[in-house]
This record gives C-alpha cells, structure tokens and sequence, in this order.
C-alpha cells in the first residue's frame, strides 16, 4: 500500500530541519566537513568527517529531561520533534501512533562510552546508565517517551538494507490498521572507531565524495538522522508525495526497467569503490540521476537521505541534482535544477554488495504545503511536551525604564499576537504595587501579605499548567496549546520597593515561576539618562509623587539609582533565566526585538 | 478464510539443550544448567550465574564464506537447520523459493569486540578482521547469504522482545504477500559486555532464577537462538508440509515510560495482550495457557503477573520458561514461541523450577509441577527495555 | 558543612548531570528519590556505581540502595560506617 509522507526532519552536517537541507540541495548552504586525523599502524589518515550538530532541542524538551540522554538519542529526537512540526499533525490518540527506527552501527558513542568505564575504572565501575542507552533500540524508546507515543515502537538494523526494512514495517503496521500514524526514521553516529575502521578500509585524503567516481574511495564518514511522518496515503494530504513502492531486489535488469519510469533518480552512492559494479548495472543514457552524499556524508542509511532530498523535490516541485550528476566534482555549479512535473515520480535507490538493490519510489500526487506560518503557530513545542505549555516573562525595571512603552508594544506586536491567540495571561504592575499601597496607607503591611499576593498569581499560573497538561491532543491543525504569560513587575519589586520584604521572603515564588517556565528581563537606564527619563518632562502630578523619595531631585535620583542596583542584585539571586536590557542603547522596536528573542517563547 | 500463517517447522538451541529434543527433556526433568560463566570472567566482589551452551557447536554446518561466522549467527544457522529439517526444506527448495529471514537479537548487532576496542584505545593500531566480522554477521544478513534467500531480510533489535516481534513481523509479511515462507526467530550469544551491563543495573541474581517468587533476587542472562518456519496455508498444503500451529495474532505497545524499568502498572503489555487476542480474534478466556516473560526481577513478575491476573480471571496455566534457559534477550522471545507451539504439540507444560513460595503481589503462580494439557489457544508475552511490550497468540492445529 | 555531605552533593550534580541545581539546595535531610531531587531507578544504580568508583564502598542490590539513598545524610553515614569497618 502507498505511504504519504506528510512530515520530514533532518539532522545531519547541514544543519537541523528542512530548511537547511534544502539549502544544502540548492546549493545555498555546505555541510560542516572536520578532517580528523587518525592515526593508522600505515600513518596518520586525514579524515573528513560529516558531524551534525543537534542543537535546537531545547525548543522541544525542557534541559532537565535531556540529562541523560546520549547524541545519538538527540539527534534522533531533535528529527523526530521536527519531522511532527513540520506535519503540523495532532494525532488524536498516541496509542495510534508508532515508531520505527533504523541503523547500522546504532549508538555508537555511547556503546564505546560504556566499554570505556569497565577498561578505564574496571569491572566494578562500569556504567548501568551507558549500557542503557547503548542498546540499539534505545533511541526509540526515547522518543516514545518524549512523545508520549504508545503504539508499536521497533528498530531494525541491517545495515545498508535497514531504510527499505523500516519503511516496510511501517507499510505493515498502517495496512493492517494497527496505527494511524507512524513516525519512521534511520540514523547513524560517528566515534573514533568508526573513524579508524573507515581509514582502515581504504578512505582518507583531503577530497570529498565523489559519488560517481568508482575508481577510488572517496568514502566520508557521516551522521545524522532523517525522521519521517508517514500515513495511509487514502486519508491525507501528502505534500511530500507518496511513497508507492518499496522493494529490494538482486535483479539489475528489473530495477533498470523500473527507473525508466522515473523522471529522476536519486543514488545513495557515497564513495565506496565497491558499489560502482552495481550502480552501472541500473544507470543508463538518458537517466536522469544525481547522489547526495556529498551533502550529508556516507553511511549505510544514506537511502534515508536521499529519500528526504527526493522528499524536498516533491514538496517544491523541482528536482534537485545538486551536487552534479556527473563525475566531475569541481562542477558542482553546473546542474541546474529542472521542474518536477506534476504526477511525477522520483526513485531512490541504494546498492549493496555486488548485486543488491533498495528502491523507493515516491509519487507527487499534488499536496499542497502548509503555510510555513501556520505551522510555526501550531507547533512550537507546545503540544508536544506537556511539561511545557506555559511560558512565562517578568518585564522588571525603574521607573521610566521603559516597561510600559515595551509593553503596550510588545502587546501589539505580530509574533505576540500570533503566538497568543486565543489564551494569553497579562498582568500589568497594578496587579502588583497599586493593590498594597492601599492596604499600606489603612492597615500598615507585613511580608506576608505582599507574599501573599504573589502567591496568588503564581497558584493561578500553576493551576493554568496542570488544565493544560489535561487537555488530550486533538486533530485540529490550528489548536494552540501554548499560554504565554506576561507580568510586569513582579517579585522583584516586592524585594527593592518595600524594604520590610527580603529575598528569603520571595525566594519560594522565585523557584515556583523557575518550574513555571519563566524568564525575567530587567530593562535599565543608563546614568547619564536618569535625570531624564525620571524627572525632566513630566507632569505636576508626578512631581509630587516623587517627592516621598527624596526632597531634592538629587535625592529622588539616588534614591532611583539605588532602586536598579538592588534590582541588579536580584538577578544572581534568582533561578530564572535573566537578561539585562539596556533602554538607552536601543530603539523602543529593538528594545522589543531583544526582550521578544530572549524570551524565544513567541 | 483463515488467512493466519502457520508454523512448519521448529528450531531450538539453548543451555537446556542442543536442538529441541534436547530441550525438551531437560524440561520435562526439571533440569537446569545453571552456572558462572565459563568463556570469561569478570573481576567481581559476587558470581552472577548464567544460563551457557557449553557443549560443542556442530561446526560442520554451512559457513558464511568470507569470515568467520560469530556465535549468533553460528546458533541461529543450527536452529534453523532443525527447523528447516522439520519443515522438510532442503537447501535446493530454500533457493527456489521466495524465503524471507526475520531474526531478533541484540548481542548480534552490536560492536562488542572487547580485545579489539582495548588495543584501539591503547593505540595499538589493531587490524581490522573484527570489523570484517561484525559486517559480515549481522544475523538476518548472514542467514540470508549463506543459504541463498532471495525473500525479505530485517533484523530486529528490540531487546528482549525482538524475537517475539520478529514472528510478529515476519507473520506481516506472509499477510501481505511478500513471499511465501519465513525463517523467524531470534538468537544471542552470551558477553562479557552485556554480563557487566545487567550485573550494573542490578537486576542480574547471584543464584538460580525464581521465577514469581516471593525471594526472588533477579535474572540469570542466558545464550541461544530459536527459530520458526512460517509459511502461507497454501504453501504447506503445496509442499505436502505439516502445520503445527497457527500464528494466530500478535500485539505490541509501547510504554512511553522509562529507559529499563517497566510501566507500573504494566500499561503497555495490557494493550499488547489485548491487541495479539483481538488480531487472533480469540477471547481472553479461550487461552488454556501462558509462556510468560518471567525474567524473575522483582518489578517484572509483580507487573506482569498483575497484568496476567487481571487479563486472564480464569487463570490458565502460567509457565516461566526461563527457569530453563536464562534470560537470551533476542533470542528469548523465538525461544519462547518454539517452546509454546510444542506445548501445543505435546499438550504438556513443565514445572517452572526455581518457584517455591507466591508472592502475593505478583497474584499469580507458575506451574509446580508437570502437567497435561487441553490446549487450543496458547500465548507468549515480552517486556523489553525501553518499554516495548509484545505478544503472539499460537493456536494448535490437528 | 560537613565535607563529605558537600562532596556527595557536588558529586552527585556533576555525575548524573542535574546542571540547575545548585549544591547549596540539596538539604541533607531532603529525600533523593521521587519527590525532591526527583531522581529515578536508572540514577539508583548509576549512584552505586559511583559509591563504588569514588569511595570503593559496595552496595550489593536494591534493598541496601534504598536505605543508604534515603537522603545526602544516609548517604554519608553508610560511607563513614563502611570506612570505619576497614
């Protein structure tokens, strides 16, 4: 049965997502090449290797939880997350989604890692956390539970013929009704080993993959993991084309007869010398081809990539054979990219051995892609991890600081109202300070009742939390399940404002808004601009109100000076992630721009 | 049309014996090879036992041709033999035929070559022949090669339930008309690395296993490999082949829960049983016994033995067949399949040594002693690590 | 603050990796496990692990974890007991 392929993510040496694949495909973008020198009983080798860089995680999954987790089980997360962003999908019911992943060597740092505690320290001090992580299904298990995915989770691993292996158990699994859903992916990781058995083996030199040169070995160690989102393609909209056949075969003349129906070839040739007897058994005069490798580098999951690569073509509708087809390396700016046509199909197809063949072949079937806004408003991590629903910033600063400038310009901003539509908690300063200077002038106040009104605010975010963490996904492309919060001034101003309130007073509140997701921007006023901001040009009103802090004006700027720098001071004392912004320096729209980039959360 | 596949033939190779007849002795004597290992040591304050093939592996057999076949792919090649023999599949016939290979391991496919890694670390420059080796045997791959199949290939590494999802798989792709016959099961081979790995965890026990025991300490690791032919009903019928049993229906979930410990309250193995009953379109109540995964670690048979209790009221006859043959990982859930469809065959289930005293908050009980049977409907359930749960229901056949 | 009580807790943030905790607020009465620091069984046995490497004190299965884990206080006094015992 057909698979549509709704959703891809990439992590390899071009970067993480999409995005930056498709750069590296129309030539916007190169890949991240380190040499490493191996040290070989014949000499030193020089190596390139292709290193991804997992970053970008903690947009998805809160730090705490990625303690433990291993490269290999990042990399295969961070595609995963964004494959399911970039489908803009909600799965109604995880039990209905399932996982199968793929890789030759499986996680390999990790496995060396753990044989590292028992040489290095002994039998007695080898690692149970290593050995957890090194087993190769572990990176699955990982992501089943980070997604909360409760179907089938299985990982095949048989090297050059384990991306054809994953894609036909998902095939099973959605045929037979078992899942609605399921997130297919394969991967590979580098470790020194590998580096030593590929110089072992034959690679090395200063040049890169020369796919199509089977003359020598250009191999490249890479790493990487390509994720894909994968339904009945009956039910949906596929706007990476549909996968229609996956097959393998040791019959050169059938796939040769099977990519004359293809308008290109994708090859996961990746510079081993010995695919070149295979590769020119199924390629002919007038094929169309082209092999990726030099993008993201060589490994027995290539196929995978060059399935996203093919992915991308569908999805834009041209076809990328970017880096050259033809042997000749050094002409990479050569090949022009060509329109796919509509209903076109593009093949992928892996060699292995003298006469085995993978093949995919993928269908653009006319699915539209989703507007990149409407995702990015959909999927920002928010329903994907539980824990991280609410999102929170405290404005903090003096008078004439420039809060509520930014405020009321922060509030009207596109990326605010986008991200907060339709919840969104804001509370200005008068939640705060102006319901206690009443109860000052009456009663006299304690700690505890400026505590206790923190604490109402803080009990009503968390009870906003934990709804949220009830809520049960639902298929609405559009449900956003983020709640950003916004307070200006919190329990900072307690602490500098009223000098019967301490720290160890607000210190609690201080590590509930930490759990909370919350970050603090302090926005300062630089010396030479206090006098301005706080006294010249203003009104009689005002004037007066200043004047309980200080007679003179020199007064009322100590007094405000002294304010910031035990404002200052709080911010080594608190658990929240700070940031100083300086209002001088900088336009109110930039001052804007650096709080709302800060914050990372709209 | 009872579209199910069926199984023709049964290979079996583990510390209780070499081949299934073997087996199947030990089992029904209550005898078990229990032991330190002997191919290598490891410098411990305590002797975690082990469940060890300490006879000689029959060398005879077809070798990979290139290099040197490891110990898993040596076993699982043996066992398939036996089953193939079973299954009257001579080597000709696996040629001509349209043969997929479907094998769980976890041993298998890892980079564990110790001596090699110690001398790369030192700097030594060691030569590359276990990296040829390892390439060479990935266990699926290396059956395929060396008995000519030209039908799917896949190696599942689920950990301990990969031979159980490899039936499951391979049951798949009869389904779906990939080809017409099977070699499913799993094989592991005893390590160093992964002795260390479970001592550290500790979950590995210094004595015998005690299967739902209310002492019970742990799990005792175990080597071997067992392997099923499955086959479409129409491609028995066509070879004249002998069907033992129906792979009636399998289920796998996943727990979401944690990295080694099972879900509490075993969320994941409910919805496998549950799926596998509903696949085989069988009721809870028509299963007349269980193979459970009893590995004997303290969460393991109180989470499952809770799961089983509430699943199965009526409560059928429960036999923890690791008792006999160590925790196998890969191979355990192949072993274990092998050993329910000869129950189904003999219409006996053996006592689960090592059980002495229940535990009520397993709230079930293994068998005690060796009993007779009237089975129909058989089931074999695992827990792996990394929270995947999986189950097959095998149905007898005349 | 006693040494070792100070020691373990830097430790144990260091080798199970808890980079947003600061020693300082770890109580040495605070329960380690669920609650707290919120450590789990894979943490148990990593930290027996590392009672084995840093003090070569041995804690031979989940019973005795869970007593000498109770708290950075029972930590400590299960290494001073053992060491004392040599």
């Amino acid at each position: 049965m057909a698979l549509a392929i709704i959703g891809v993510g990439t992590v390899c040496a071009l970067g993480c997502g999409v995005g930056a694949l498709r750069a590296g495909l129309r030539g916007e973008a190169r890949p991240e090449v380190e040499v490493h020198d191996i040290a070989t009983p014949g000499g030193v080798v020089r190596l390139p290797v292709y290193m991804a860089r997992p970053d970008g995680l903690e947009r998805f999954m809160p730090k705490r939880s990625l303690r433990r987790v291993d490269r290999f089980a990042r990399m295969a997360l961070l595609a995963s997350f964004l494959a399911l962003e970039d489908a803009g999908i909600e799965p109604a019911d995880r039990a209905r989604v399932g996982i199968v992943f793929g890789s030759g060597y499986g996680p390999l740092q990790t496995t060396f890692d753990f044989q590292d505690s028992m040489i290095d320290f002994g039998d007695k001090c080898a690692s149970p956390t290593h050995f957890a992580n090194s087993v190769h299904n572990a990176p699955a298990a990982q992501v089943s539970m980070a997604l909360r995915i409760e179907g089938p989770c299985q990982t095949v691993t048989c090297f050059e013929w384990t991306t054809a292996g994953v894609l036909k158990t998902a095939q099973a699994w959605l045929s037979e009704g078992v899942v609605d859903y399921v997130l297919a992916g394969v991967g590979e990781e580098y470790c020194p080993l590998r580096g030593y058995a590929a110089a072992g083996l034959g690679a090395g030199g200063d040049c890169a993959i020369a796919p199509f040169d089977f003359e020598r070995c250009t191999y490249a160690p890479g790493e990487g993991f390509a994720a894909f989102l994968l339904r009945d393609d009956a039910v949906a909209d596929a706007q990476y084309g549909r996968i229609e056949d996956v097959r393998v075969s040791q019959d050169a003349a059938l796939i040769k007869e099977r990519l004359e129906t293809h308008q290109a070839v994708f090859l996961a040739a990746c510079g081993a010398k010995q695919e070149g007897a295979a590769y020119r058994k199924i390629t002919f005069e007038g094929l169309n081809y082209a092999a990726h490798a030099p993008l993201y580098g060589s490994m027995p999951v290539g196929l995978g990539f060059e399935l996203a690569a093919a992915a991308l073509s569908i999805a834009d509708r041209r076809l990328y054979l970017r880096p050259s087809a033809r042997a000749d390396a050094k002409a990479e700016g050569a090949a022009p990219s060509q329109t796919l046509s509509a209903g076109a199909a593009l093949a992928c197809v892996q060699a292995v051995g003298d006469s085995g063949y993978a093949l995919i072949s993928l269908r653009e079937v006319g699915g539209h892609a989703d507007p990149a806004a409407m995702r990015k408003m959909c999927c920002e991590g928010g329903w994907m991890n539980e824990n991280w629903n609410i999102s929170g910033l405290i404005l903090e600063g003096i008078c004439g600081s420039g809060k509520t400038t930014i405020l009321h310009s922060l509030l009207r901003s596109e990326r605010f109202v986008l991200r907060s539509f339709p919840s969104s908690i804001v509370l200005s300063e008068h939640q705060t300070q102006r319901v206690l200077e009443r109860k000052e002038r009456e009663t006299g106040l304690t700690p505890e009742d400026n505590v206790g009104l923190l604490e109402q605010h803080v009990s009503y975010l968390e009870a906003a939390r934990d709804r949220l963490t009830q809520m049960e996904w639902c298929e609405n492309k559009r449900t956003n399940m983020r709640v950003p919060y916004l307070l200006e001034r919190f329990h900072f101003t307690h602490v500098c404002h009223y000098s019967h309130v301490t720290w160890e007073h607000v210190s609690p509140i201080d590590h509930r808004l930490a759990k909370l997701d919350c970050k603090l921007c302090l926005l300062v006023i630089p010396d030479e601009l206090l006098r301005e901001r706080i006294i010249t040009g203003r009104d009689s009103a005002w004037h007066d109100y200043l004047k309980r802090y200080g007679a003179t004006d020199e007064e009322i700027l100590q007094y405000y000076t002294t304010q910031q720098n035990i404002l200052r001071d709080l911010l080594a004392r608190s658990e929240l992630e700070t940031r100083i912004i300086d209002t001088g320096a900088a336009t109110i729209d930039q001052a804007m721009t650096q709080v709302l980039d800060f914050w990372g959360a709209v | 049309m009872n579209r199910a596949p069926v199984v023709t033939g049964l290979g079996c190779l583990c510390a209780a014996g070499n081949g299934l007849p073997e087996v199947v002795r030990a089992l029904e004597a209550g005898v078990r090879r229990c032991a330190p290992p002997a191919r290598f040591t490891a410098d411990l304050e305590r002797v975690y036992p082990v469940f060890e093939i300490t006879s000689a592996l029959d060398e005879s057999s077809a070798t990979g041709g290139r290099t040197r076949p490891s110990r898993c792919s040596r076993l699982a090649l043996l066992a398939t033999l036996e089953a193939c023999r079973e299954a009257g599949l001579e080597s000709g016939e696996l040629r001509r035929r349209r043969v997929g290979v479907c094998l769980g391991t976890t041993v298998g496919c890892t980079l564990n070559d110790e001596p090699f890694y110690r001398e790369f670390k030192q700097g030594a420059g060691p030569k590359l022949e276990p990296i040829h080796r390892y390439l060479a045997n990935n266990p699926a791959l290396f059956l395929a090669e060396t008995l000519g199949l030209s039908g799917p290939v896949a190696t599942l590494a689920n950990a301990c339930s990969s031979g159980t999802d490899a039936v499951g798989l391979a049951r798949s792709w009869l389904r779906g008309g990939l080809c017409e016959l099977v070699i499913a099961g799993g094989t592991d081979e005893l390590s160093r690395i992964t002795y260390l790995g479970f001592i550290h965890l500790l979950i590995a026990a210094q004595e015998p296993c005690r299967p739902f025991d209310a002492g019970r300490t742990g799990l005792n690791l175990g080597e071997g490999a067992g392997v099923l032919i499955l086959e479409t009903r129409e491609s028995a019928r066509e070879r004249g082949a002998r069907a033992l049993a129906t792979v009636a229906g399998y289920g796998c979930a996943a727990d979401a829960w944690h990295p080694t410990a099972p879900h509490p309250e075993g969320k994941g193995l409910r919805r496998a049983i549950g799926q596998a009953l509903l696949d085989a379109g069988t009721r809870a109540d028509k299963v007349d016994f269980i193979n459970a995964h009893g590995t004997s670690t303290p969460d393991n048979d109180r989470i499952e033995g809770a799961a089983l209790a509430d699943l199965f009221p009526h409560a059928p006859p429960v036999v923890a067949t690791k008792a006999f043959t160590g925790h196998t990982l890969g191979a355990a859930g192949g072993i274990e399949a092998v050993l329910t469809v000869q129950a189904l065959r003999d219409q006996r289930l053996p006592a689960t040594p090592g059980f002495e005293r229940p535990d009520p908050a397993c709230r079930i009980t293994p068998t005690t002693r060796n009993i007779a049977l009237r089975a129909e409907v058989g089931l074999s359930d695992s827990l792996a690590f990394g929270g995947t749960n999986s189950a097959l229901v095998l149905r007898r056949e005349d | 603050m006693p040494g070792l009580e100070h020691e373990l807790k830097a430790m144990i943030i260091t080798d199970l990796k808890l980079e947003d905790v600061r020693p300082e607020e770890i109580q040495d009465d605070d329960p380690l496990f669920g609650e707290g620091l919120g450590l789990d069984s894979l943490d148990a046995v990593e930290l027996v692990l590392l009672l084995q490497k840093h003090y070569q004190i041995e804690i031979k299965d989940m019973e005795e974890a869970k007593q000498a884990f109770a708290s950075i206080r029972a930590l400590a006094d299960t290494i001073r007991a053992r060491q004392l015992a040599i």
